[in-house]
């Protein structure tokens, strides 16, 4: 194919397995543990920490991971201990932190940044030392979900059972919490802060209506989250069309798909209508 | 307290959420094998109780001994425990089967980083069994019932052959009949299990006709026994602080609550 004669259409294509894999299985857990707003604010604060890495002259993916996955452990720890609901809690981060990012590039007046790269994506812009952070970023994802797999089920299923078991539940969550920051930081460059929290919450949520099983549930966001981001690279190259963008309407056409055929929502409908 | 070594024994233990006290000076014991029931209305601590049990939640001041141990000195009684939580916290469209919830009672035990080998497969299979849930194996959760999703959390909290079983609000999301046929279920599994069991509810009539005792919270133990000597009128008094009239259909008594015009007769 034609496309794929072009270095950066197949450092574009890598990006997007990796990227849509990473973000499928962690989107996963942000479905079912209802973390979606958590997600976005997290990928919000990733404008405070690419804005820090430019000022400080260091990679952004840098900066990046570590304010992540702070504001990911502030949001874990505050939530905790105040009587705040989660999203008031996530409110208040997700704004200070893109404050934050705006007034740091304030103080960057000397040099040019293409900062709107990093809010909208550019899969096609990718290098390979971004595809090496992308899969570093992403081995570390997959290991600790491997390692922890059943500790985090239990507590996605019933939390209070978890604890009563002795499963370290509260820190689980906050590693939880880090794994959403790091799979944003992994997919920034490809997808863009805006649109991020879409690929982490719209393949999961597709295979959600299909998915009896958890391993299914993760297989199927995988196929989802990889097949959008294909279809979505392949249309903006012929179309000439945003390949962000379209990666994340794709994955939103799937799920409508995916919502209007759920055998999932039809048992839920009638499971309602049943006497209590 | 005696030298008889209880399943649970609560020591003038009292809890404090910032300046609420939420347990006061509470203290009982809970004979092996004995069905207890634990009464109370909305905020009286039960649920507070359950978590100092667990050792989730800082005891102010006294002792829980769990088997003959002070859980203050090790977590490993949690292991010796079922507990089944209410029901209304749970994600009943979770996408998991009955056997992989059975399972999961099974992963505090196997501690982290641990898989699931043919053996803890095995022990599955003998709770469903011990159950009567093999047939409900392979379905999914969001498939079951009310009554058959109780009943499913019921194995998983048997899955470690627990020394004692709690029971929170488990009849919560059920009809009458579907109450009371997990009742009669959970009476045949305390038999098959030789389990002590603690059942939290807010319904004096179920409570008083399944269980050998059963005691009465509102922070602090209003009063503890037989059922007959402690479910009275005074006592629900007492713990729900109005007046009340318990009326019997056979055994059953049933709570009526006054209205504040009708005072004392």
């Amino acid at each position: 194919m034609e496309m794929f004669a072009y270095d950066f259409m197949q450092r574009a294509f890598i990006e997007s397995l990796i990227v849509g894999s990473v973000c499928a299985v962690i989107g996963v857990y942000v479905v079912l543990n209802g973390l979606s707003f958590i997600g976005a604010g997290i990928s919000h604060a990733s404008f405070g920490g690419i804005a820090l890495g430019f000022l400080l002259g260091i990679p952004p993916v840098f900066s990046a991971v570590v304010f992540c996955s702070g504001t990911a452990l502030a949001i874990g720890y505050v939530g905790e201990r105040s009587r705040l609901n989660n999203d008031a809690t996530v409110g208040i981060f997700f704004a200070a932190t893109m404050a934050l990012g705006v007034m740091l590039l304030s103080f960057i007046d000397d040099m040019y940044i293409d900062i709107y790269s990093y809010l909208f994506g550019d899969i096609l812009a990718i290098t390979t030392a971004d595809i090496t952070y992308s899969l570093v970023l992403a081995a570390a994802v997959f290991l600790v979900v491997g390692l922890f797999y059943k500790e985090f089920l239990a507590l996605s299923f019933d939390y209070e059972m978890a604890a009563a078991m002795g499963i370290p539940v509260r820190i689980l969550y906050k590693v939880l919490l880090v794994l959403i920051a790091l799979t944003i930081v992994t997919s920034i460059k490809a997808i863009g802060i805006v649109l991020v929290a879409a690929l982490l919450v719209t393949p999961a949520a597709t295979a959600y209506q299909f998915a009896g099983r958890f391993k299914t549930m993760i297989v199927l966001s995988v196929i989802v989250a990889v097949a959008s981001s294909f279809a979505g690279l392949i249309l903006s190259f012929y179309a000439d069309i945003p390949s962000g963008a379209t990666i994340v309407l794709i994955a939103t056409l799937f799920f409508l798909v995916a919502w209007l055929l759920s055998p999932r929502r039809r048992k839920l409908r009638n499971f309602r209508r049943m006497p209590a | 307290m005696s030298d008889q070594v209880y399943d649970i024994e609560f020591n003038r233990v009292s809890v404090r959420y910032g300046d609420t006290l939420a347990l006061q000076d509470v203290s009982f014991a809970v004979e092996p094998g004995s069905f207890w029931g634990i009464i109370g209305p909305n905020g009286a601590g039960k649920s507070t109780l359950i978590k100092a049990l667990f050792g989730l939640i800082p005891v102010d001041s006294g002792t829980i001994r769990i088997m003959g141990e002070d859980i203050a000195e090790s977590k490993q009684y949690r292991q010796r425990i079922g507990y089944v939580p209410q029901h209304n916290t749970l994600k009943r469209d979770f996408p998991l089967q009955v056997r992989e919830v059975v399972s999961s009672g099974l992963y505090g035990k196997l501690g982290l980083f641990r898989r699931m080998k043919p053996t803890h497969w095995k022990a599955v299979e003998r709770a469903l069994e011990k159950t009567q849930l093999t047939h409900l194996g392979g379905r999914l959760v969001s498939d079951l019932s009310g009554g058959e999703f109780q009943r499913v959390l019921i194995a998983r909290a048997l899955v470690t052959e627990p020394q004692i079983l709690i029971l929170d609000e488990p009849t919560t999301a059920l009809d009458v009949e579907a109450a009371e046929s997990l009742y009669e279920w959970i009476n045949q599994i305390q038999a098959e299990y030789g389990a002590t069991v603690i059942l939290i509810s807010h319904d004096i009539g179920v409570v008083s006709m399944y269980v050998d005792a059963v005691a009465c919270l509102n922070k602090k133990l209003v009063a503890h026994g037989k059922p007959n000597e402690v479910i009275t009128e005074g006592t629900m008094e007492d713990m729900y602080g109005c007046g009340s009239v318990l009326f019997h259909h056979g055994e059953v008594p049933h709570m009526v609550v006054k209205k504040p015009h009708e005072g004392h007769h």
